[in-house]
Formats: structure tokens, sequence, C-alpha cells
């Protein structure tokens, strides 16, 4: 596999060029460089190194990462790619780096986040305080398809709904962060940020020890921990599992290095039976019960009995023993309500409702296409914006004003004027830019981060998360579903 | 473990065991042609086919490169080295997280190598080494298994299914030569060509070498058919399978008290006892064909008890048992705990 996205030719491209040569800064926030050459003090060492070693060293070393993924299996499912199931995770060797100051306004801004998200949760679902004093209107909820009125009333295990997170930050021109989305339903992408530790420290070593980058390996043991605090029955090791769609899923792979670093079962739908609103799985011994279920199944597919009938990745009458208290899900049914892209407009809210707070992470600018003044500004504005169909997620449904053409437009000025409640905009972001291995030199690429946010009895965030890299020149989406890439993450201490 | 998982393991095991021993088998037909008189190789390769089970034996020409593509990267054919490795492969890929890391990834090599290999490139260098390398991937993914996998229940499904697989294979391939040499006279000791033909059978099992150490260098079918069915102590024996798939047996059948566990180690027992006392000058005096055909049956209805009481055993069944709720916990057996019966 190779990142050569260049437009350059061979004959353009001047062998001799230092590695820097290429990298153009332009009003997009740049991770790396303060100004043209001067980078900035957290980025020196990274800096001398890459001067350091000859471009042959560079592109050995990216093949010794490709190969290592390669090998270990470490792939994705790239939705309408030709080239069929299985793809090498893309990958770039340059490390993002956050200080540790930065970090810890990260951390504060998400836990405070993530704990109100919890409690608007709990509240839509029992008492609708937040609806009946106005703050979110009501029929928001009403047209949200993932509020589930299964879930009016029901118990779960110490109140909490959203255990695993993964969070969306983007880093603006000002180079402050803000939220971009939240991912409250099944998020994924922690497995690649594992991997890709794992392999920076055997490709880059050297560089790895000149600085202190925290840890991350932690994550695993949080995961079980969290899962283990929500346990029905009281025991000393509850039976956890985790659910999977199965091998066709695009995140198949995050699914089996979870289980296995944690040392639980990995278990389909079909391995599981209900019996007397009890949930069992079929072992070689016999049926053994199941107290914990780490589900990456949507909850459309979770139930066939109660949800879409059709689905064969689920487990009938699995909601009827949730209901009865005899298994904990994580996270739990409907937490969508709470990362629809409609209800994020008002998060800051929610969160001055429940904490009292003024939020510490920022949203991005959002217009509600479902309220008239904004939808008005949006449809006179479509080539100026980014408008994001509500629910979709992984860059599908998405239009990206300044590259789209009239016809994309037109497509979505009609789906708007259908349903308005639909979707959001938002002004383009000029996500920042981080060093890349491009092709022999060091380019820009736009990037993201989404940290993973565990939720058990506390709030543990481990540091970094997912740095995701648009890896086509110029592009803005970083969604692996979609082509993306990602960077190891070195949060320092 | 999960029923699902066992059996994904079980066939990983069977379809390793048969990318070797196909491997071999090729490899080793393919030096034969090159002794033997041209106009005797459309009868050997004949006797190939049947020793791979296949009912279509004719081949047009029987062509050495043909044949030889058709079982190494043909991916039309489901008995092909290629297909029987990205079947291991995909077993595999269902129970990755069952699977140590470093197995999952030799098996992954495996499947790459033969997946980017031409064949052209292949039969021009000569194959033998092409087939030497997937034998050696086979054998390094059983090293690696032997050196860094617990000695758990899926291992224990894993080697029952690559004995369960050898047994299978050195019997077909034992009948393929008996039906070979049926209509050939009694001779007292083998014609050059013969000779050569016992000896591929020997080499095909791995066992020349041993046999040599165990008989002499004078290659007799009395003691060829003798080493293959009944040694004790030689791995691609007969008896040596059974005795293994025993074991195996009666350590995975610890954990199923309230099911018939015995009748998967009754007949395993029997036909072990059998090829423990039995002799080979009494097999071959009554109708050989047979006791082979017996013996292939016997092996399969193995496998057919193992799936009927480990993997796909009716829910109906067990849910109807009054032990279970609460109190009908079955603990999994670690370390020294095994499973008793519930009251």
């Amino acid at each position: 596999m190779n990142q050569t996205q260049t437009q350059t030719t061979a004959a353009e491209r001047d062998e001799t060029l230092p590695p820097f040569g290429n990298y153009h800064l332009d009003h997009a926030y740049d991770e790396m460089f303060e100004s043209a050459s001067v980078p900035r003090a957290q980025y020196a060492a990274l800096h001398q190194r890459v001067l350091d070693l000859s471009r042959e060293e560079f592109v050995r070393r990216q093949k010794a990462a490709d190969l290592s993924f390669l090998y270990q299996g470490i792939t994705f499912t790239v939705y309408g790619d030709k080239a069929g199931t299985e793809k090498i995770f893309p990958y770039d060797l340059m490390p993002r780096i956050i200080t540790g100051a930065e970090w810890s306004h990260i951390e504060r801004g998400l836990t405070q986040r993530i704990t109100a998200l919890n409690m608007f949760i709990h509240d839509v679902y029992n008492d609708e305080k937040i609806l009946k004093d106005g703050v979110v209107p009501r029929e928001l909820l009403a047209s949200c398809k993932a509020w589930r009125k299964e879930m009016r009333g029901l118990k779960v295990p110490k109140d909490r709904y959203i255990h695993v997170v993964g969070t969306d930050l983007i880093r603006g021109e000002d180079g402050g962060f803000a939220v971009l989305e939240d991912n409250l339903r099944v998020p994924s992408g922690v497995s690649y940020m594992l991997g890709n530790r794992t392999v920076m420290k055997k490709i880059l070593p050297v560089l790895f020890q000149r600085y202190s980058v925290r840890p991350i390996d932690d994550y695993t043991q949080y995961l079980f921990q969290t899962l283990r605090a929500v346990s029905p029955r009281a025991l000393d090791q509850p039976t956890i599992v985790v659910l999977t769609p199965g091998v066709h899923n695009s995140a198949y792979f995050e699914h089996t290095f979870l289980a296995r670093q944690m040392g639980v079962e990995l278990v389909e739908g079909r391995d599981l039976v209900v019996h007397r609103d009890h949930v069992y799985m079929r072992t070689t011994a016999g049926l053994r019960r199941v107290d914990v279920i780490y589900r990456r199944v949507d909850d459309d597919f979770i139930d066939p009995e109660v949800f879409r009938s059709d689905s064969m990745l689920g487990v009938p009458g699995l909601f009827r023993a949730y209901q009865k208290g005899n298994v904990a899900l994580a996270n739990a049914i409907g937490t969508g309500v709470a990362d629809d892209k409609a209800v994020y407009a008002y998060v800051p809210r929610i969160i001055k409702y429940y904490l009292g707070e003024d939020a510490i992470l920022p949203n991005v600018e959002t217009f509600i296409l479902g309220e008239k003044k904004d939808r008005e500004y949006a449809l006179a504005n479509l080539d100026k914006l980014v408008v994001k169909a509500v629910g979709e997620s992984g860059g599908y449904g998405m239009l990206i004003g300044p590259h789209s053409t009239a016809a994309q437009r037109e497509e979505f000025r009609a789906a708007i004027n259908a349903n308005p409640r639909n979707y959001i905009a938002q002004p383009t972001i000029m996500l920042s830019r981080a060093p890349c291995f491009v092709d022999g030199q060091v380019e820009p690429r736009h990037v993201d981060l989404r940290p993973y946010i565990l939720y058990g009895d506390e709030v543990k965030i481990v540091p970094g998360g997912l740095t995701r890299v648009a890896l086509k020149k110029g592009s803005l989406v970083v969604n692996s579903s979609q082509g993306g890439g990602s960077k190891d993450t070195w949060v320092l201490y | 473990m999960l029923s699902r998982v066992a059996d994904s393991l079980y066939w990983m095991g069977r379809y390793l065991e048969r990318t070797e021993g196909t491997a071999r088998l090729l490899d080793e037909h393919l030096t034969l042609m090159l002794d033997i008189v041209p106009a005797s190789a459309p009868m050997r390769w004949r006797r190939f086919l049947s020793s791979l089970c296949l009912d279509e034996v004719d081949r047009p020409g029987y062509d050495a490169r043909d044949i030889t593509r058709e079982f190494t990267t043909d991916e039309e054919n489901s008995a092909s080295i290629r297909s029987c490795i990205a079947a291991a492969r995909e077993n595999a890929r269902q129970v990755r997280d069952t699977l140590g890391a470093e197995m999952f990834e030799q098996l992954n090599r495996a499947y790459f190598f033969i997946r980017e290999a031409s064949f052209d490139a292949i039969w021009d260098e000569g194959p033998t080494e092409f087939l030497r390398r997937i034998r050696e991937s086979a054998c390094l993914f059983h090293g690696i298994t032997d050196s860094t996998f617990s000695r758990n229940e899926g291992y224990h499904f894993i080697r029952l299914g690559c004995y369960i697989e050898r047994a299978l294979m050195t019997v077909a391939l034992i009948d393929s030569y008996r039906e070979f040499y049926s209509d050939s006279e009694e001779a007292a000791s083998p014609t050059p060509e013969e000779h050569l033909d016992w000896i591929t059978l020997l080499k095909c099992c791995t066992a020349f070498d041993s046999y040599r150490r165990r008989y002499t260098a004078e290659v007799k079918e009395n003691c060829v058919l003798e080493f293959l069915l009944l040694d004790p102590d030689f791995p691609h024996s007969v008896r040596f399978c059974i005795d293994r798939i025993a074991e195996g047996l009666e350590i995975v059948g610890q954990n199923a008290p309230h099911r018939d566990r015995t009748s998967a180690t009754r007949i395993a027992a029997r036909l072990q006892a059998d090829l423990t006392y039995g002799s080979i000058e009494e097999i071959l005096a009554e109708n050989f064909a047979n006791h082979l055909s017996t013996l292939r049956q016997r092996c399969e209805l193995i496998h057919e008890k193992v799936n009927a009481i480990f993997i796909e055993y009716p829910i109906e069944r067990e849910l109807a048992r009054p032990s279970l709720g609460e109190s009908g916990e079955f603990r999994m057996p670690s370390g020294d705990t095994l499973i008793r019966p519930m009251a």
C-alpha cells in the first residue's frame, strides 16, 4: 500500500528536494509549524529526526509499518470500494503531538460534556424535565429516529447509559479545540489507536524515546472495569461478552481485538439464546449465563422481536431480558438520542442545564435546518456550508459546499425542503493540518481527533485518541470508511 | 467454549492437514513421474486423484502441468491447495480472538503467499520448491501452535480436526493403492516400478525414513501396510491418529457430562482396540477393501458424533433439562476444575 496522492509527475518531483520542501502553509492551523520552517516547540525533535533520516530510510520504515499491519491483519472494510472486503488500514508514520496543557483542557471539557449527556439521556427517558422546561424542543426528540420509546422508564445499572464514547474534536484556525460531533452509539477506531502505538514503538523507537509520551495501553483494562461495574449480578467474575455482527462488519478486527485483550468471549447473535428472560450463550459444555454485553450491533438490529424483525444479527428476546434487569448492555439502547446531529446544537445548553456551567469545549457553529431562519440562511449559502444528514455517520449523506457541483447542491436543496428536520449545516471548518509522509516528502494533511471516553464508575479518558487524516490532498473527509487514514497521537507529560 | 468457535477450530485443523497432505502427495507424484514409464503415468495420476477422494478421476491427457495447476493455484477447485488454505484461513478469521496473534499471522502469511503466486512462475522454476514452502507453512503453524497455544479446549478441537483428516487421508491413500494393485499378481518382491510405488506411498505419509529404521530397506507390501495402519509410534499411521483422537475425545468429553459423551469415545476406543490388537496378516486375509471402507466409515462417524455432541446439539433438548436457571450453571473448567453432572 502506498500513500502517493500527489499530482506531481516523476519529472516534476525533484529528487533532491529537502523533506519539507513541499510543505506549504495556508490559513488552516498547522499542528507542526508556527511559521514557515519554524516548528512549534513540541515538534522540534520530530522536525530534526525527519531531517536526519534519509528519504530512503523513511520509505523503508513506512514499508515495514505497512507489512506489520498487513501480517497482523489490521484491516478495514471500505464500502463501495471495488478492491474487495479487506484493505490495510491506511496509516501515516508521523505522530501528531499534543502538549500536556492542551490535553488537560480537552480532558476537562470532555468529562464535563459526557457527564451532562448521560444526565440528558436519563432525563429524556424518565422525567423529561429538560423538555418540560423548554430548553430542548420536544418535537426534536419526537422526530429523532434514535429515540426509543421502549426505553422509557427502563432502569439501567447505575443510571449509566453511555459507557463508551468517541467524541470528534477539530482544531480551528485559531488553534482552539472544538467538538465536531459525539458518537454515543457504537463508536469504533480504538483498536487502530492501540495498533498505531504498537507499530510506532517498533518503527520509530529513537523518536519515541526522545519524547515523554503518556501511555495508552491501559485502555482495555479500563474498558473491562467499566463493563464489570454494570453487571446485574454482583459476582467477582461476571460473564462479559462482546457482541459482534460478524466477520463482514467493517470494524470486525476491532471486535476481536478488544475481546482478546480483555480476555472475554466474542459472540455473534446466533451464539446467544434467551430463556425465561435470561441470556445464555451456546458452548460446548451447554448453556452459560451472560451478564454484560458490550454490544457492537446497532439498536435497529439487536432484537428482531422488538426492533427490525428482519435482522439476522441480533438475539430474539434480548430486550425482554434487558427490561427485567437480567443483562446489562453497553452502551444502552437509545443513546442515539443524544448524538443526533440536531440535538448536537443544543449540547452547550444541555451542559448549562444539568451542571450549571459553560461548556469548556465549544461546539462548532451549527444551523438547525428544521428552524426557518437557519434553513433560509443555509439554502442561500449552500456553496459555503457543510450540510449533514442527521443520523448518518461515516461521512456519508454529506454535502461539502465549496467542493460540490451545482447538481449536488440541487439534490441537497430538494432533500432539505422535503425533510428539513433531517439536516444541519455548519460553516466549512478549516480543519488543522499535520505533517504526513507522502511519496518521499512531508506534506500537510487535514486531521481531526477522536478521544475515547469510558464512563463506568467514573469518567476515564485515555490520553490522545485516534488522529484521523484525510489522506487525499485537500480532502476534508477523514472517516476511515471512506478512505481516510490515521496517525498515532502523542500526548506529552 | 462457544460451539461455533469449536467448530471453526476443528475445520481449520482439517483444512490445514488437507493442505499439507495434498502438497506432499502432489510433490511425491511429480517426482515419481520422472522415474516411471510414461505410458503408465495416466494410471498413476488416476490413483493420485482417487487418493484425494475425488469422484471424477478422468483428466484429458493426464498432463502433469494441468493437474498441478488444478491442485495448487486453481481457485475454482475446492480441493486445491489454494482453496484449502483459504478455507483454513477463513475459519481462523472467524475465530481470530481465540488464536494467538502469531498463529493467525502465520496463516495469513501462507494465504498471501499462495494468493500472490503465479502458476507459470511456479511451473517454470519447478514446483518442488513451492510445494515445500507450502508444507513448511503448515508445519510452522503447528510449531507456533505447539509453542504458544495453551492446552485448552480449543487446542484439542484443532488437533481433533487434524488427526481425523489425517486418518481419513491415510486410509484413502492406502485404498487407492489397494485398488491399483488389486489386479496384479502376488509377487514375492515387487518389480522396480512397483518398488517405486511403495516408496512413493511411504513418502506421501512422511514414512520412508521411519519405515526403514523399523523394517530395513526391503520394501514389502505387508510391512508397508502394517506400518501405515498399525504402528503405534509413527505420527502418520492410522493407529497413531486414532490414539490421539481417543485422547482428544476424552479431554473435550469432560465438558459434556449431560449428553451422551461416551458415544464418541466408545467408537474411538473400539477402533483403537482393533488397531492395537489387530495383525496385518489377519487384515489382509480378509476382504481388505471392506476393511478399509469400514475404517473410513468409523472415522467419519467419529466426526459426526463430535458435531452432534459439541456443536449442533438442539437447544430444545438443553432447555428441557430441569436444572437450568439460576442454579443450573455450568462452570467452565479452569485448570483442574472439572465439570460435574448436575444433580
